[in-house]
């Protein structure tokens, strides 16, 4: 419940006489020391007070929400607190300057399984698949359990050998980890060509 | 600006609450971007590793009389043991039959943990990493999206 004089402040007290609420900045006490508002108090100072309170609240009024004479803008105005502009405006400066500097700094080249198919060699993309077998083991703590593993977070799509359709074999082994191998090498040049997980490759 | 001492019995209006919203969200933004920028210091670093592995490439390939076209593959094995290899693999040239299987030991080289990327999350488990590979004709990073 507001005050009846001030509709911002919480009612404290009731009058004795009117029973009207009030702050405790309206309280009076009257002959018989019994709490009445202002208005229903004979004391001349207290309709003095009231006045002044009055006039007190319709200034307040006007300067803030209540205001009749205040458009939208000028209210906004009144309510934006400077240190937060300072403060975003700090913010947003050193985000620019970061991300300029960021973009700077950095080329992005994507190595792909089509640039090993214009440049590489089947070595050459045999040896990256194995190191991206390691890094699953790296990550993993495990041997990936087929390459098809492999695809969307380490290689772009299922390992086939370059320039052919054939796909590598790999088989996890208890004692040596894993064994990855180009079948069929000879067409590559190589009599054999096979990777263990200690990281040797062998080639004949 | 503040005309009275009384808008403190208004509290934050729509307009603080709007505010200290946007500076939230562009703080955040803006720490994920100090992120970014720290990210480019490792990257700085991972490029230098690759940059040395790049000249010890070519020396090795000097040393074995071979030449840079012949060179099939490449990488850097790094074992838990901190001992660190580079494993190189050659077509056979001119008069040979056979490819030719090369490993350096980096360690004896000199080459000061720089087979490990920066950017690497954790520490090598049991079997060993690779974390630059030799292919296409260029150095490449396993863990360094970005190649300058």
């Amino acid at each position: 419940m507001k005050c009846y004089i001030h509709p911002r402040e919480d009612a404290l007290y009731e009058c004795h006489v009117c029973g009207k609420p009030i702050c405790g900045d309206c309280m009076k006490f009257g002959d018989d020391n019994e709490i009445t508002c202002p208005k229903c108090t004979l004391d001349p100072d207290g309709l003095v007070h009231l006045e002044e309170m009055e006039e007190n609240e319709r200034l307040y009024d006007e300067q803030f929400s209540k205001g009749p004479g205040l458009s939208l803008k000028q209210r906004l105005a009144v309510k934006v607190n400077p240190i937060f502009i300072l403060i975003l405006l700090a913010i947003i400066g050193l985000k620019v300057y970061i991300g300029y500097q960021v973009d700077k700094s950095q080329v992005l080249v994507n190595f792909s399984d089509e640039k090993l198919m214009e440049r590489g060699s089947p070595a050459a993309q045999f040896t990256y698949l194995a190191a991206q077998v390691f890094r699953h083991h790296d990550e993993h703590g495990k041997w990936p359990k087929n390459l098809d593993k492999l695809v969307g977070d380490y290689i772009d799509k299922e390992p086939l050998i370059l320039k052919t359709n054939d796909a590598y074999s790999y088989t996890r082994e208890s004692q040596v980890g894993f064994v990855l191998s180009v079948p069929n090498a000879k067409r590559f040049g190589f009599l054999k060509l096979y990777l263990s997980a200690d990281g040797d490759i062998f080639i004949e | 600006m503040i005309l009275t001492g009384r808008k403190n019995r208004r509290g934050v209006t729509v307009v603080d609450f709007i505010l200290i919203l946007l500076i939230v969200f562009f703080g955040v933004s803006a720490f994920f971007n100090v992120l970014s920028y720290r990210k480019i210091g490792y990257r700085d670093k991972c490029y230098e590793n690759q940059k040395a592995a790049d000249e010890l490439l070519w020396k090795i390939v000097y040393e074995q009389k071979k030449e840079i076209p012949q060179l099939n593959a490449a990488y850097i094995l790094h074992q838990s043991d901190d001992s660190q290899q580079m494993v190189l693999i050659f077509l056979p040239g001119v008069g040979e039959s056979f490819p030719e299987k090369v490993v350096v030991d980096l360690n004896e080289r000199g080459f000061d943990r720089k087979s490990l990327c920066p950017l690497r999350k954790g520490d090598v488990d049991h079997p060993p990493v690779i974390d630059y590979w030799y292919g296409a004709g260029r150095w490449w990073c396993m863990h360094n999206k970005y190649h300058n």
